[in-house]
């Protein structure tokens, strides 16, 4: 019987505040899994995502949803949401020790279907300086327009990727 | 490959259903983790969608299944979604509107095992209440009956709604 998780592709870069996966979504694939496999950020922030449109532009209109919650090993778990932004933040890097980096995964739904919403979940495990404690999060994320998405957008509000690389898969 | 998924079942629904049953006479045992994936589901009226495990193909309807979730959304605060002894594991859905979908993943563990019980861990994101407002729930249950089982049953809430559309898939983890 055939396989059913095929890898697409990978992106990476060096020196950058952004990376772009152009082209990625098609017809054959519904549901995407993604994944970070390297990451440095050169500062503590969020990080974000972007869905490109059908000439893999970024979408920067306000059409994004996000809900988010943060769990702390230490502490009460928190959480944050958001309507109609121009993209996705979600828990990224919180602490300057490059051993105690940042896991990131996530799905998305439906991108390349013109009559349909884009949906995603996220999901990361780090650390968190500032808490002092394993810091996990659970993301969920629509970019409110049907319409045919090409590709996705991550950045870490401005800071810069040295390096960065994500990897993706169809569930077919 | 190691760690592929491999299709096992698949039911698209097109039109109004009470239940959507992968598995059954179609289980392949050979694996220790299940992956369910659901794209598109709509309910006829706002309710949960409920699940249940199958058992030599018949859902298993006893007062043996405990969840916890917490569910995300945008409207108001987050809420905690957790119960004992109920006849199902209940979910996230989008109820029937314009863009208005439900996408979910459940994980199923242990399901072969006629000695253990049957987990499941879920997430799901969807629009709803017919105003696109986010939410999906993240967690996991468990039937709390030490058999195998060979399935998942989703169905309507009480015989109040039906299920409208989606695409429902069934996989096992590659070993």
């Amino acid at each position: 019987m055939a396989t059913n998780l095929e890898f697409i592709k990978s992106a990476s870069g060096t020196g950058v505040t952004f990376i772009d996966v152009t082209d990625l979504f098609s017809a054959d694939y519904d549901v995407y899994f993604w994944t970070v496999t390297k990451a440095d950020v050169s500062g503590i922030d969020n990080m974000e995502i972007y869905v490109l449109d059908s000439t893999n532009t970024v979408i920067t209109d306000s059409e994004y949803d996000w809900a988010s919650l943060n769990m702390f090993a230490n502490t009460s778990f928190t959480e944050s949401k958001n309507t109609n932004r121009p993209k996705v933040d979600f828990y990224g890097k919180y602490s300057a020790t490059a051993s105690k980096n940042t896991g990131v995964s996530g799905y998305i739904f439906n991108p390349y279907n013109s009559s349909s919403y884009t949906f995603g979940t996220i999901q990361v495990s780090g650390w968190d300086d500032g808490q002092g404690s394993l810091r996990g999060n659970k993301s969920i994320w629509v970019h409110k327009n049907a319409e045919q998405i090409n590709g996705i957008r991550l950045s870490a509000q401005g800071k810069t990727f040295s390096p960065i690389e994500v990897s993706i898969f169809g569930v077919k | 490959m190691a760690g592929s998924l491999i299709k096992i079942d698949e039911e698209i629904v097109t039109s109004a259903v009470s239940s959507v049953t992968l598995g059954g006479t179609k289980w392949d045992s050979s694996y220790d983790v299940y992956m369910v994936t659901v794209m598109g589901a709509e309910m006829s009226s706002l309710v949960d969608i409920p699940f249940r495990f199958t058992v030599s193909g018949t859902a298993d309807s006893s007062s043996n299944y405990d969840y916890a979730s917490k569910r995300l959304r945008t409207s108001s605060a987050f809420s905690n979604l957790s119960a004992t002894n109920q006849a199902q594991i209940d979910m996230s859905v989008a109820v029937s509107g314009s863009n208005d979908l439900a996408m979910f993943n459940i994980y199923i563990f242990n399901a072969n095992n006629s000695s253990e019980y049957t987990f499941c861990t879920l997430e799901s994101v969807n629009t709803s209440d017919g105003t696109a407002i986010l939410q999906g729930d993240t967690g996991g249950g468990v039937l709390t009956v030490a058999q195998a089982t060979d399935g998942i049953q989703f169905f309507d809430n009480g015989a109040t709604a039906n299920i409208i559309s989606g695409t429902f898939t069934l996989y096992g983890l590659k070993k």
